[in-house]
């Protein structure tokens, strides 16, 4: 199949002003200032096939969304390649944007004073989306998000996770192939992130839609996307299957346990031996962590029957934070 | 260009519908702007009092001057206050992101994202000051005058959104959050008095540079039957143009760079 | 329930020691001198522009002379330091509280100044302190310089003429100050006071007397303008400059300077009061 968007060896440098500090600085900044050169993104190359949904992450300050921007045609790349939907971004800006819905997690693109649905009728005149499709898609929309209770509430007057609804069906009333969320759920609470995935996997099953997503939150990344690209300091560490990564990259296994009673903490030692470790977690709940390549799963939870007397025994994988956070350290996939 | 009028009768009846919401803000945005207008005129109306003339220019005249420089002006101030606050709403807090990301052109989506419509007073009281001076100095107007005196009204309009375009459009190369605009929004009123009391400085500088007097000063002179700038008045239109398409230029250049510079 | 297990605990006693407000607002002087990088193109252009505003003036009043050689006791040279001296102490005097303050409000920010520990009247102030200290380096004094170089300014009148005049434009500033806040705290109840703002504007310029002497007015202005504030920004400052009062005089300009400083901040405070109990109840 041919690739929706592909990016061969994309660079962006930002030139800047060291600011001087304190007093003197300041007058000093006027005059004289001192340039400095960042790159922002280092040679990042990859594609992404039609009907992905992709996980983009990095700490902050990475170049997610310096990414995000040359993706989407408002940042020109200092160099490097760029063909998405056809379009170069930022050559074609004007005719691409008809072809991709962006969302910022951080800023409305909705005007604030209006009301919800007066920005949905400006929006449907600024692509030119056909009055039926329109109709239908805002019905889809409303009803799989909601929007019909403040559709005549400004902005500026709907709290952040009604506001992001909003936000994703104007992104996508002009139903483009591709869409492009940077932190869509950043600052919502539990169910309204889980709402805004849900319709996010909705619109990726019925329109096959393309979604390149930067996030923070790597439950967001669990939830809805096979494919993950790490990226830090510019570079890409990781591209691949979310499931790859967890088992080529996850370190070990844990076991949550609950102690009978406290008679069992003094036995705790005894199994507590090369390679594991052991946290308290409250009174009578620990974690246990091991190395997956020293021991199976069978081998530590007989061990842990044999030696304490237990309540009950929950098995996990490594969460994806530590693994991820491991990377960001490293800065290498070992 | 249909569709653009279109979206641009959409963006003033969402505009339109917002500002009717809150009457009482509207009423005081009104009379506040109209006060500006009438303490605008302070100063020509006191100097008046302890003199006859300005050089050979009568208070009638002058006032003919004053009163047409505000016409254009209140045309230009309906959509002034987007460029005024660009610096800082669109570079620093980055709402050109949005503007970019959207297939319609970035300086129609600027311009006309708010609207000030209680400058349009300033055209009102602009008129009837234009109206009560030519009718005391007995100024001859053929029905000529009707098409000129449009077509200047016009060029001054173009002659203020250029000038302020290019200013604004400073704000794509230094971050800035006022930008130097509001400096040069307060020598507009240098326009109104006859350009002949300055020096062959200022006199250049505000016809070529910042050419407020083909905003009022050449126009009104031509109106008032003074002859000797008669070759100015006709270029009117054409300084218009020629600045005009000059700030499209800048601002198009603004925005290239904007998208290779990011913020 | 008994009224007494619901009644609310006492006001707290005021803990800051003046050394400690003297150090927060002395931070906050600090923050508005080093901000000023975020208004740099002002201080490159600054310098051009205030030249070109004395400039126009200058040739505006030189063709006003050109009938009389003294007007209200004022003779060209007289006015000419008087239109200089005004916009060398505009370039200092200046700020834009009223608009940070409408800033705020439209970012939705401002619900952060209430919960500083802080009187935020007196923290806008400072800050415009800073920037103004900061002005007066960057722009009013090569202003200063370039405008006495270029054009015949007149001396201050004596010694004495000369420390009224610097009180007074110091005085100057915080009354400009105190109007600013005032008139932004208005920013909270409406929805746009641009329209305000430029009426404001224009009312400074004609009434504080920077375009035009006050004494220049018709009689009945000039009696009403005695009890407004505005003339005490530009208008009195420069009449110290120029000699025009003398004795006993100075020392009545500068306490109804004073007094008018204090009623305008006394003004600030009740009108904030006012319109941030619209943001505690409302929400911002």
């Amino acid at each position: 199949m041919h690739p929706i968007i592909e990016v061969q060896d994309l660079t962006k440098e930002f030139r800047t002003f060291r600011r001087r500090e304190g007093v003197w600085g300041a007058l000093q900044n006027l005059f004289v200032r001192e340039r400095i050169t960042i790159r922002a993104v280092d040679r990042v190359s990859f594609s992404i096939q039609p009907g992905e949904i992709v996980g983009y992450i990095g700490a902050n300050g990475a170049g997610k969304s310096t990414t995000v921007k040359m993706l989407t045609g408002i940042l020109v790349p200092t160099s490097g390649r760029i063909v998405a939907s056809g379009y170069v971004p930022y050559r074609d800006r004007r005719h691409y944007t008809k072809h991709i819905g962006v969302v910022f997690g951080q800023r409305t693109q909705l005007w604030w004073d209006i009301a919800v649905v007066e920005s949905f009728k400006l929006l449907k005149e600024i692509y030119e989306v056909s009055d039926a499709d329109y109709r239908e898609r805002l019905g889809v929309f409303s009803e799989i998000l909601g929007l019909k209770n403040y559709f005549n509430t400004p902005v500026r007057k709907l709290s952040l996770g009604e506001r992001m609804r909003c936000d994703l069906a104007a992104s996508l009333l002009h139903n483009p192939p591709l869409l492009f969320l940077d932190e869509p759920t950043i600052g919502l609470d539990v169910v309204a992130k889980d709402r805004i995935r849900e319709f996010l996997k909705e619109v990726n099953r019925l329109e096959r839609t393309t979604v390149l997503l930067t996030t923070h939150d790597l439950s967001d990344i669990e939830e809805l996307c096979k494919r993950i690209i790490i990226i830090d300091r510019g570079k890409v560490l990781f591209d691949g299957d979310l499931r790859e990564m967890k088992a080529r990259l996850a370190k070990y296994n844990q076991v949550k346990f609950f102690l009978k009673d406290r008679s069992q903490v003094a036995a705790l030692a005894r199994i507590t031996t090369n390679g594991i470790s052991c946290e308290r977690l409250d009174d009578l709940t620990y974690l246990m962590r091991f190395d997956r390549e020293h021991y199976s799963n069978a081998d530590i939870i007989r061990n842990i029957v044999t030696t304490l007397e237990v309540s009950d025994i929950l098995v996990e994988e490594e969460p994806i934070e530590d693994i991820v956070k491991r990377i960001y350290l490293s800065g290498e996939v070992a | 260009m249909k569709r653009h009028l279109r979206l641009f009768a959409l963006y003033f009846a969402q505009y339109a519908k917002v500002r009717l919401a809150y009457k009482a803000d509207f009423i005081i945005a009104f009379l506040s702007s109209m006060a500006a207008t009438v303490l605008g005129f302070g100063f020509v109306l006191v100097l008046f009092t302890k003199i006859p003339k300005l050089q050979d220019w009568s208070f009638y005249e002058i006032l003919f001057l004053y009163g047409f420089s505000l016409i254009p002006l209140g045309f230009f101030n309906v959509v002034s206050w987007n460029l005024y606050q660009f610096g800082d709403l669109y570079i620093i807090q980055g709402r050109f992101d949005r503007i970019l990301l959207r297939p319609v052109n970035t300086l129609f989506q600027v311009l006309f994202e708010k609207f000030r419509l209680e400058s349009l007073q300033e055209v009102v009281t602009g008129t009837f000051v234009v109206a009560v001076a030519a009718s005391k100095l007995h100024v001859p107007w053929p029905v000529s005058n009707y098409f000129w005196f449009i077509l200047m009204v016009a060029s001054g309009a173009l002659i203020y959104l250029a000038v302020f375009l290019m200013l604004t459009a400073v704000s794509f190369w230094f971050e800035d959050r006022v930008g130097i605009v509001p400096p040069v929004f307060n020598m507009l009123t240098f326009g109104r008095y006859p350009l002949t009391i300055y020096n062959v400085f200022i006199q250049f500088m505000l016809s070529w540079i910042i050419p407020f007097g083909f905003a009022s000063f050449y126009p009104t002179t031509h109106f008032l039957g003074r002859t000797s700038f008669n070759t100015y008045f006709y270029l009117v239109p054409v300084v218009a143009t020629s600045f005009f398409m000059l700030a499209l230029f800048v601002w198009g250049r603004g925005v290239g760079n904007y998208s290779s510079t990011g913020s | 329930m008994g009224t007494a297990d619901l009644a609310l605990p006492s006001r707290p006693e005021r803990t800051f020691s003046p050394g400690t407000l003297a150090r927060i607002y002395g931070e906050f002087v600090r923050v508005g001198f080093v901000n000023t990088i975020a208004y740099r193109l002002r201080y490159y252009t600054g310098i051009v522009t205030y030249f070109i505003y004395v400039s126009v003036y200058y040739f505006i009043w030189k063709a006003i002379y050109a009938h009389s050689a003294s007007i209200e006791g004022f003779d060209f040279s007289h006015l000419l330091t008087y239109v200089a001296v005004g916009w060398i102490m505009r370039s200092f005097y200046y700020n834009n509280i009223d608009q940070d303050i409408a800033n705020q409000v439209l970012e939705g920010k401002l619900a952060m100044d209430l919960i500083k520990p802080v009187n935020p009247q007196a923290m806008y102030i400072a800050q415009a302190l800073g920037e103004s200290v900061f002005r007066l380096v960057m722009l009013t004094a090569p202003t200063a310089v370039v405008l006495l170089l270029v054009y015949p300014v007149r001396r201050p009148a004596s010694g004495w003429h000369l420390v009224a005049f610097l009180v007074s434009a110091v005085l100057s500033f915080f009354l400009v100050a105190a109007i600013n806040f005032a008139v932004g705290t208005f920013a909270i109840r409406l929805k746009s006071i641009l329209g305000l703002l430029r009426a404001k504007y224009f009312l400074l310029e004609l009434f504080s007397g920077l375009l035009i002497p006050i004494s220049f007015f018709p009689h009945v202005f000039q009696v009403a303008l005695a009890f407004m504030p505005f003339q005490y920004i530009s208008y009195i400052p420069v009449l110290l400059y120029l000699g025009k009062i003398s004795g006993l005089g100075i020392l009545r300009a500068l306490g109804l300077q004073l007094f008018w400083v204090t009623a305008m901040i006394a003004l600030g405070h009740g009108l904030w009061t006012w319109s941030s109990r619209k943001i505690t109840i409302q929400g911002g």
